[in-house]
């Protein structure tokens, strides 16, 4: 096992809602990311799923230094990032970048491309012009595009051929994480699998350490190598892909499992999706006891125990690089609505 | 070797795609041309009009006085003898330098502070944009009227008046733009590579806004200069014998009978003048629109 | 209930002709939905906006029919095509962040497009977007009506959308990857909200994706398309089952999946062709494993193959036992084009 590169602890992003016209006045708190603590280490992929708005671009923004968190600390290699400021700060978040989910909006129209790649570079007084020149071409070359495209404008190019650009960008400074916020998520399937194949690439020559947050969890079961699931605001479970897939453990990720389209009419004509009751709680104020009793169908199931609503389940081992928080877990895994939901995802009806 | 290759080609690339784009622009309407054509003729009069007329236009010739057009006064003289071709051609002069400094006051001190309001935000924002809320809520020209009469009769009274007319307009347009942009993916990457507020401002931000306010630049000079003719006609801009061609128009008003040509010509400078600014400034806003919104915005029938 | 017809878009750039729609057909029974899947720049979001009549400046239809409730919707008056946008013919944009105005209350802005076509009051016009807000599956939807865009996660930014597009229950309704940013609950969610649609008000659905199983899950039918044409389709079974194009197979081997080891992707080779200088032939030669000198020279029209509903363009369709892994061994293979004709590829 590798060394931990990035380690959160307990972080908490609390992002105030602010309401009226004239006298503007704070009506509470979204907490988007509610006490997280996860590992990344050195060259792997940590996959990360979950509900929408349950502050999975919140985690990855803090991460890379754009929000500020509330509580809680961001360790890159044992060094304290989160409250590091001028020069220092920038040093060590230099070795965190990030890639952007529009290729649309991820570059600046009016750049020529190689000027957008070049900007970290710039940034950070990395050489003389000729010099950087030299490095964005090769950094363009790194990514498969070719060097004849350095001067042309974004609006010249794919919409893959422009996530390959961010990626360059990503990766100007040699960064030991890159935090890639749905980065294949508006590619068609081609240049979709072509942009999974180059990041793994990177990965092997690079020692890349990767946080892919993505939707589709056939996508992020291809290139990650654990995989953590959120849910408003904190992480319900963290295991190695394949456990993941084989044998989730928590409720949320079942429901995850039994929504997740396949690309087989047969199977999808099979498929009873678990519905979740209600609504999504609000991230301002979110149940007491276990976060997701409110539409969690385990609990229907047991007959309603108590514990759920009154005690919050930490995220606990339970097994090699298996974390969970469900007071149930175990009956969760035997479950025959879990057993189903992994047959029709794996896309065996 | 390559590189060196590369980056010499990229200046000329620069020009040929300005090039192209000035040719698509002016070829994509026959309006757009027009336009364009007038405000580059009125710009160049501006220059070079003292230089090209035939006379002195404060030159004052009682024995030619109100003579209607010749081949001497093409335009004819008023009832000093003064040639109001000449005076028309200096107008040209007057109105474009009015229109530079309203709008150039008017959009720096706008632009900026929409940019750095939308950008803090908070209530530096809100205040900024109560404030222009305040002055939006008064109509524009009595508010200038207002301001001009209240510091007095001059033409500096009368810019300074409608630089503070203009202002909120652009405060709001800039402010609308940078709440756009600045959640925008690009702003987001400059931040995680290490970009401080002024270099987001002074390289990304200033750079997507400017089109827009360039568009709204070149459609606002037409109005500044009616707007100062109009100050004029009321006696509350240019004062004589500034050939203004508002002032033109005052003076020769009571004159339609006697002498047709003294407030016609002035008058229809002043309207070609306007047309031509509002047909480049429409010209390019639909022009630039569809570009600025990305690939599916600016969606037309 | 719509029927295109040969459709012919082109945009005229600074440079040159760009040939996005050549000679599409497309046909949607009510409480059908329609799949329509293809590479990037294929021209999926271009035969949807020429439809709607809202296609981009430079952008003109050369030629076709739009048939729609018994009229060609290409020959309508300006204003008779506007009271068909919105009511008749909704539509959900590709790109949620240029399509909300940053600076209004998401709340106003579906309001008004519900006052924009029918004579209600505020508050009834107010209740109704709360309604529709929950309908997407937006909590507390009254707190979110005050709410700018960029306080929304993107995924709520998208149901937005999805709420106004629904706001007058069209007939039909156009989808351009409607969940593109929506975890899997919610797109479930969501797309169970279209199924509705077809179900019970028997409107039809147009959806674009490129995600092949919300395909599989919702369309009854799915055109494949590529280089502006579309080069093949069939009931969803029979594509999934019997893929014919060798882009389908491409497209069908690209796709990551969760059951069983996870096996290296195969991505297409090669790029799509440039649309300013179209090839003689079929656009896909170059990049095809099939081709044969046919394909270089001849452009293969749209023509039923293995039973009526199973239509594709292309000389030399892949077998079934071709369809797995691996390069099809055929005689005739031809790399490269005969001397005289040009390849194409951008
Ligand atoms: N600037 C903001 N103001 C108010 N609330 C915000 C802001 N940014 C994010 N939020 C809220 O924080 C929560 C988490 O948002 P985040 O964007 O991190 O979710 P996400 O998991 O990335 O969702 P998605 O999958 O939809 O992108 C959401 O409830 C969102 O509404
Ligand atoms: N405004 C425009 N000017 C010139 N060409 C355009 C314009 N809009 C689209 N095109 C071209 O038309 C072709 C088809 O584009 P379209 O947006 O329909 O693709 P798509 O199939 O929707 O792709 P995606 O899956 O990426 O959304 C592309 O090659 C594109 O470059
Ligand atoms: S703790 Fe209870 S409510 Fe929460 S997920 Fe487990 S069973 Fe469901
Ligand atoms: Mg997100
Ligand atoms: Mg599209």
């Amino acid at each position: 096992m590798s060394a931990t590169l990035l380690s959160v602890e307990a972080l908490r992003v609390h992002i105030p809602v602010t309401r009226g016209v004239v006298l503007r006045r704070t009506t509470g708190v979204v907490r988007a990311v509610d006490g997280v603590t996860l590992d990344v280490r050195e060259g792997e992929t940590l996959g990360l799923v979950g509900e929408s708005g349950s502050g999975k671009t919140t985690l990855g923004r803090a991460i890379v230094g754009l929000v500020p968190p509330t509580a809680g600390s961001i360790r890159l290699r044992g060094v304290e990032v989160s409250t590091l400021s001028g020069r220092g700060a920038r040093r060590a978040r230099s070795e965190l970048q990030m890639v952007f989910q529009d290729p649309f909006a991820s570059l600046d129209p009016r750049w020529p491309i190689a000027r957008s790649v070049e900007e970290p570079l710039r940034l950070h007084r990395a050489g003389d012009r000729r010099e950087r020149r030299e490095r964005v071409l090769e950094l363009l070359e790194l990514v498969g595009l070719s060097r004849r495209m350095a001067d042309r404008y974004p609006h010249e190019l794919s919409g893959g051929q422009r996530q390959r650009v961010g990626l360059a960008r990503a990766l100007a400074l040699r960064p030991a994480l890159v935090v890639a916020d749905e980065a294949v998520s508006a590619l068609d399937v081609s240049i979709q699998a072509q942009i999974l194949n180059l990041l793994q690439r990177l990965q092997e020559e690079l020692g890349l350490a990767y946080l892919f947050i993505a939707h589709d969890l056939a996508v992020v079961h291809q290139i990650s190598d654990r995989i953590a699931v959120m849910y408003l605001g904190q992480i319900v479970e963290l295991s190695p892909g394949v456990d993941l897939y084989r044998e989730p453990m928590h409720p949320y990720t079942v429901s995850l499992l039994s929504a997740n389209p396949v690309p087989d009419p047969s199977v999808e004509a099979a498929r009873e999706r678990i519905v979740l009751p209600g609504d999504p709680p609000s991230a301002a104020a979110p149940p007491p006891g276990c976060r997701f009793h409110t539409r969690c169908w385990l609990r229907e199931r047991l007959g309603d125990p108590e514990i759920c609503r009154t005690l919050e389940p930490l995220l606990r081992e339970v097994g090699p690089g298996r974390s969970v928080a469900c007071h149930f877990a175990d009956e969760a895994a035997a479950s025959p609505v879990t057993r189903r939901a992994v047959d029709l995802a794996g896309g065996r009806a | 070797m390559i590189a060196g290759a590369v980056r010499d080609d990229a200046v000329p690339r620069r020009w040929r795609r300005a090039l192209r784009q000035t040719g698509g622009f002016l070829r994509a309407s026959r309006l757009n041309a027009l336009g364009a054509g007038i405000v580059a003729a009125v710009v160049l009069l501006a220059v070079f009009g003292r230089a090209l007329a035939p006379h002195d236009p404060n030159h004052l010739d009682l024995l030619a006085a109100l003579k209607p057009p010749s081949s001497a006064h093409w335009f004819g003289t008023d009832n000093l003898g003064r040639d109001l071709f000449s005076r028309v051609l200096a107008g040209a002069r007057i109105s474009v330098e009015v229109a530079v400094i309203i709008l150039g006051l008017s959009v720096a001190f706008g632009t900026l502070l929409g940019i750095v309001a939308g950008l803090v935000g908070g209530l530096l924002e809100e205040i900024v944009m109560r404030v222009t809320d305040l002055f939006l809520a008064f109509p524009a020209f009595i508010l200038a009227a207002a301001i001009a009469a209240t510091l007095g009769p001059s033409l500096n009274h009368t810019v300074l008046a409608l630089a503070v007319v203009f202002w909120p307009w652009y405060t709001r347009l800039a402010r609308g733009q940078v709440l756009a942009l600045r959640e925008r993916e690009f702003v987001l990457a400059a931040r995680v590579a290490g970009a401080g507020t002024m270099w987001i401002v002074l390289r990304h931000l200033l750079r997507n806004v400017l089109p827009i306010v360039v568009v709204q630049v070149s459609l606002d000079v037409g109005y500044a200069m009616l707007a100062t003719s109009a100050l004029s006609f009321l006696g509350l801009g240019a004062q004589p014998p500034t050939p203004e061609w508002g002032a033109i128009i005052t003076d020769g008003r009571s004159f339609i009978q006697t002498a047709w040509w003294w407030p016609t010509f002035p008058g229809i400078a002043l309207a070609v003048t306007v047309l031509g600014f509002n047909l480049l400034g429409d010209g390019l806003r639909d022009w630039i629109d569809p570009r600025l919104r990305g690939s599916l915005g600016g969606l037309q029938e | 209930m719509l029927s295109v017809r040969d459709l012919v878009v082109r945009f005229s750039t600074g440079r040159g002709v760009v040939h996005a729609v050549n000679g599409v057909s497309l046909d949607v029974e009510p409480g059908g939905t329609l799949g329509l899947v293809g590479e990037s720049g294929s021209g999926k979001s271009v035969t949807s906006l020429a439809i709607m009549r809202l296609l981009p400046r430079g952008g003109r239809v050369v030629s076709g029919q739009v048939w729609f409730g018994g009229r060609d919707l290409l020959r309508l008056s300006a204003a008779e095509m506007r009271s068909v946008r919105g009511r008749e013919i909704a539509m959900i944009l590709q790109d949620p962040q240029s399509s909300l105005n940053p600076v209004l209350p998401v709340g106003e802005q579906i309001e008004e497009a519900i006052r924009a076509h029918e004579r209600v009051s505020r508050p009834a016009a107010r209740a109704r977007a709360v309604e529709l807000l929950g309908a997407v599956g937006i909590a507390r939807p009254e707190e979110q009506l005050g709410r700018f865009p960029h306080q929304l996660s993107g995924g709520m930014r998208q149901r937005v959308m999805i709420a106004i597009a629904l706001a007058l229950r069209p007939t039909l309704l156009i989808a351009d990857e409607p969940t593109t940013a929506l975890d899997v609950t919610v797109q479930a969610q969501v797309l169970e909200l279209l199924r509705d649609l077809t179900d019970e008000v028997g409107a039809a659905v147009v959806l674009i994706s490129h995600d092949l199983g919300i395909m599989a899950r919702m369309a009854g039918r799915i055109a494949v398309m590529y280089a502006g044409r579309v080069v093949e389709s069939a009931p969803t079974e029979e594509l999934f089952a019997r893929p014919r194009h060798p882009y389908t197979v491409g497209l069908l081997r690209s796709i990551p999946r969760i059951g069983g080891a996870r096996r290296a992707l195969v991505p297409i080779e090669g790029s799509p062709p440039d649309l300013e200088r179209l090839p003689e032939g079929c656009p896909f030669a170059p990049r095809c494993a099939w081709r044969i000198e046919a394909c270089w020279t001849q452009n293969p029209s749209l023509a039923t193959d293995d039973g009526p509903a199973h239509l594709v363009a292309c000389h030399d369709p892949a077998e079934p036992e071709e369809v797995g892994p691996g390069r099809p061994i055929r005689p005739g293979f031809a790399p490269a084009p005969p001397p005289g004709i040009r390849a194409g590829v951008a």
